[in-house]
């Protein structure tokens, strides 16, 4: 029996070659070739495909790589600057010094507005102000030329204001560590309890009458230096009965305490006094104790 | 007709393997899709937006920018010469308006060679295709890759227009030397606007993608124009250019612009500066971030400072004999600084960045032999109470040392001279008085002191610490230095004024805080002595070669002349040399007298010095309130005998010399008395 694959004349090779589905076959495929290579129809499919999916897919590769570390860079600089700005409003919030090293916390910096700081200093009291800055200082640093801006920077002993020149150059630089912003805000501010009871009066305590006396008794060009800020004393209503002087000078300054007692109660209320005329005091009270 | 039903047989056989492996194949190659598809990377929408990142950039403090770092700017396609586009189109990809991302013919023919001609390849990549490599793809050769890399070619395609992928395509293409994109590549070998590109200078540029390293005309420019003709062939060959305009074309030596070598910075301070940048704010926002960086250099100054290290070098060689190829070839360093400010307006780190990237101006420490002997005199004259005048001896020393050989310094002369006042010693550098006065003061005074002037290597502390044997940078030096040029107040040196975001927003500004850690009389006799060296003693050549401003300095030279340095200053510079191999070896002529700091080092300074301040006024030290000045004879360190003038032979022994004294000095009241 003759096999349906072996034709066994050449009209039937022929025949069966040329059958209709065979040529069909071959004007198919050639034509599906043929559309792809003329319409690259496969791409297109494809492409439009993977278009289709595109929004499912990972943002991976060289250039989401590059693309993020710039996200994330412009992110980390977006930080730094709003740091910047918002320590830069706040600061022109501040209504003290003290308020200000609060807001500059250590490697923070802002600048600050020439107007803002003289008021913070105007508002401070005038001893306390001159241990800061001279007024004459300040008038001739605002009166130059050369002053560009006023720059305040963080750091971990404080507070550190510059006043620049051109090209960031520092004309003067004034340092509030932390022991001069505690002492502005305590200036003025009263301490249940007893002299004893703060360490750095220890030994330098004496009944008031007795530091009045060499008080008094010293010239009446020394007496201004040592209670500086008498508004402070005089508004209290207690009796005074001890006062103690500090064991540290600072900034050509030193706080005295004054004990006061009311109705059974004491308490502490501190100033500044100029460190010469402490020395002088201190002489005449050591006299007193020979 | 057996043998036409065998050929029939195997013809009908094939026919319908054939339609088998095209149907499993059509199915595999479906399958491969959806798997594939589903971890390709997500194509970004438009496709420009890829290539819109912003790039860092650094500015001289004149003005200048000095360099650009990562990013991109892209430009538009019609701000890029025709010439290029119709090169680039023509060489990489001549059926790219044709195609929708798969070049087929070339496709296989390129399948062909490689699968039978062993050895050979052919690359068929599509520009699409190459854009969606290098958009998402590693360079790592393999088909699943390059399957991969197809299909984002198709998607490319069927979501961009020709100019939009085009436009893509130039503007992230690698043309080596650190050249992205077209405008940079233009901007870097030509210093020219893409837009501007001639024939010759596109079809350069065009036919660097292949092999960007290969074919770097700044290295092998030769090679660079063979390729460039290739591409001008290519060129005539789809008819984008008629062949006249190819040949006079090929007739062109397109014009590189100087001193870009590769895609390093070509700069010490600009590298010292990037380290300094990503050590604070991290690789991301250094090269990602588009800042905008504020330097302190200055570009005239900079310019002085590599024209005088490149002569004094050619000099120096020539003084020991060695020529041009020979290697190891002596390096120099050199760093300027505003004493002012702390500002460095100018380093040198060796002699050809693009030899050796190692700077030497801060990261190679040093010994600085002498040079370390101002803050030995200043810890002296504070410590000891002694002055310029004191008289001290010149003799043979033997410091006794525990558990170690007694120390006996040499003079650099080998021999005596007996007693000199300290500026004597000084400006002449003696090392047994140096030996002297280290070991009354001990060497922590003098680490002290010199750790206050701004040295932060280690500094053992050892009696040799006087005469410099413990390793410092130029930069070190000459930051220390202008502490004595400012009398005591010392300016910590940066390199950055000011970092602003790409919105101009400031994120750091340096503030020029100075810090006294000197008194500033003391710091005043040291600085006259120092001016001494200058005028008179071992850093003279700096007046012979015709520097002329009051200024101050100190020499160095090691023991086994391996380094020579001069540091010195004026009022409103201070500028450290350094030269010497970076290997231990002696800077010697033709291999016998070594080279001092003197030779070698200062004559560079002062080639740098001239030309620095050409154009700044001539200012003299300031004169701090309660110093006077006395004429002193250099060996009784009592008043001179005679009429007090001052001497002008500089080689006389018994010149007269005049000493700033404080309020509370007087004179004779020396140490020893001859």
């Amino acid at each position: 029996m003759t096999q349906w694959y072996e034709p066994i004349t050449v009209s039937e090779w022929l025949k069966r070659t040329l059958s209709f589905f065979n040529l069909l076959l071959l004007v198919a495929l050639a034509t599906l070739l043929f559309s792809e290579f003329r319409f690259d129809w496969g791409e297109r499919l494809v492409g439009n495909y993977l278009a289709s999916t595109n929004a499912l897919r990972p943002e991976v590769g060289i250039v989401w790589k590059t693309g993020n570390q710039a996200s994330r860079a412009h992110t980390a600089l977006d930080s730094m600057v709003t740091e910047r700005q918002d320590t830069a409003r706040a600061v022109q919030g501040a209504a003290t010094f003290a308020a200000l090293s609060g807001i500059v916390l250590p490697g923070q910096w802002t600048s600050l507005d020439s107007d803002r700081f003289k008021e913070l200093y105007l508002g401070l009291a005038p001893d306390v102000a001159s241990e800061l800055i001279s007024p004459s200082e300040l008038v001739w640093l605002f009166g130059s030329p050369g002053l560009t801006r006023i720059f305040c920077q963080g750091t971990p002993q404080g507070l550190e204001i510059y006043f620049l020149g051109s090209d960031n150059r520092v004309i003067r630089q004034l340092d509030l560590d932390h022991s001069f912003l505690s002492g502005l805000e305590n200036q003025g501010a009263s301490f249940s309890g007893k002299l004893e009871d703060i360490p750095g009066f220890a030994g330098r305590i004496f009944p008031a009458d007795r530091f009045f006396n060499v008080l008094l008794a010293l010239p009446k060009e020394v007496q201004p230096d040592l209670i500086t800020t008498p508004e402070l004393l005089l508004r209290e209503k207690g009796t005074i009965v001890r006062a103690g002087i500090w064991n540290e000078a600072k900034s050509g300054y030193i706080r005295l305490g004054f004990e006061f007692q009311e109705n059974g109660h004491t308490k502490i209320v501190f100033v500044r006094a100029r460190e010469w005329a402490v020395w002088r005091l201190s002489m005449g009270l050591a006299k007193g104790d020979q | 007709m057996k043998t036409l039903n065998s050929i029939y047989y195997i013809a009908r056989l094939s026919f319908y393997a054939l339609l088998a492996f095209a149907g499993v194949a059509f199915l595999v190659v479906t399958c491969l899709i959806f798997v594939a598809a589903k971890d390709l990377p997500q194509v970004p929408e438009p496709l420009g937006r890829i290539i819109d990142v912003p790039q860092t950039e650094v500015f001289a403090v004149t003005g200048e920018r000095l360099m650009t770092l990562g990013g991109r700017v892209p430009v538009p396609l019609s701000s890029v010469s025709t010439h290029f586009l119709d090169a680039v189109v023509a060489t990489e990809d001549h059926r790219f308006f044709e195609h929708h991302g798969l070049n087929k013919l070339r496709t296989l023919k390129a399948l062909y060679i490689t699968l039978f001609k062993p050895g050979k390849i052919q690359g068929a990549s599509t520009i699409t295709q190459q854009l969606a490599k290098n958009l998402f793809f590693s360079f790592e050769k393999t088909y699943l890759r390059k399957f991969r890399e197809l299909l984002v070619a198709f998607q490319i395609e069927a979501t961009s227009t020709k100019q939009e992928i085009l436009h893509a395509y130039i503007n992230q293409i690698h043309f080596g030397a650190g050249a992205q994109g077209i405008e940079k590549a233009s901007q870097l070998f030509f210093g020219i606007p893409a837009s501007d590109l001639n024939l010759g200078q596109a079809s350069l540029l065009a036919g660097l993608p292949k092999s960007p390293t290969r074919y770097n005309p700044f290295r092998h420019y030769d090679r660079a124009l063979k390729r460039r003709n290739t591409v001008l062939k290519r060129m005539v060959a789809v008819g984008a250019i008629e062949a006249l305009a190819a040949r006079e074309a090929m007739e062109t030596r397109p014009q590189l612009i100087a001193r870009q070598g590769d895609s390093r910075t070509g700069s010490y301070f600009v590298d010292a500066l990037i380290n300094q940048l990503v050590e604070k704010y991290g690789e991301e926002v250094v090269f990602h971030g588009g800042i905008k960086v504020f330097s302190t250099l200055d570009t005239r100054l900079q310019a002085a400072a590599d024209g005088a290290v490149a002569k004094g070098l050619v000099r120096l060689d020539e003084m020991m004999g060695l020529k041009q190829g020979d290697a190891p070839l002596p390096q120099g360093a050199l760093v300027a600084i505003d004493t002012g400010s702390g500002a460095v307006k100018a380093m040198v780190g060796g002699r050809d960045y693009f030899q050796t990237e190692f700077n030497r101006a801060v990261q190679s420490r040093r010994q600085p032999g002498s040079g370390f002997k101002p803050f030995l005199f200043y810890a002296a004259l504070n410590d000891l109470g002694l002055n310029p005048a004191s008289v001290l001896t010149d003799k043979p020393v033997t410091v006794e040392i525990n558990g170690a050989p007694d120390w006996r310094p040499q003079n650099f002369e080998r021999r005596f001279k007996g007693g000199m006042v300290l500026k004597q010693a000084l400006t002449h550098s003696v090392n047994t008085i140096a030996a002297q006065l280290v070991e009354r003061t001990g060497p922590a005074a003098v680490i002290r002191t010199a750790q206050r002037c701004g040295i932060k290597s280690p500094l053992e502390e050892i009696y040799s610490i006087a005469l410099g044997t413990c390793g410092v940078t130029p930069l070190e030096m000459a930051s220390a230095f202008s502490t004595f040029a400012t009398n005591g107040v010392r300016h910590e040196p940066f390199l950055i004024w000011r970092v602003e975001d790409p919105f101009g927003r400031v994120i750091d500004e340096h503030i020029a805080q100075g810090k006294r850690v000197l008194d500033p009389e003391i710091t005043f006799q040291v600085v006259d002595m120092m001016r001494s060296v200058v005028d008179n003693g071992s850093g003279r050549n700096v007046r012979r070669l015709g520097f002329t401003r009051p200024a101050a300095g100190k020499t160095g030279t090691t023991d086994s002349f391996n380094d020579a340095w001069f540091t010195g200053f004026t009022p409103s510079l201070s500028v450290s040399v350094w030269t010497g191999f970076d290997r231990e070896k002696k800077l010697a002529v033709k291999g016998r007298v070594g080279i001092t700091g003197g030779r070698a080092a200062a004559p560079i300074w002062a080639e740098f010095m001239k030309e620095a301040l050409k154009n700044e006024p001539e200012r003299d030290f300031p004169i701090p309130g309660g110093i006077r000045f006395e004429a002193v004879d250099p060996v009784t360190g009592c008043a001179p005998e005679g009429d007090g003038s001052l001497g002008t032979d500089l080689n006389s022994v018994h010149q007269v010399f005049r000493v700033p004294l404080k309020e509370d000095q007087i004179l004779c009241q020396g140490e020893e008395k001859p």
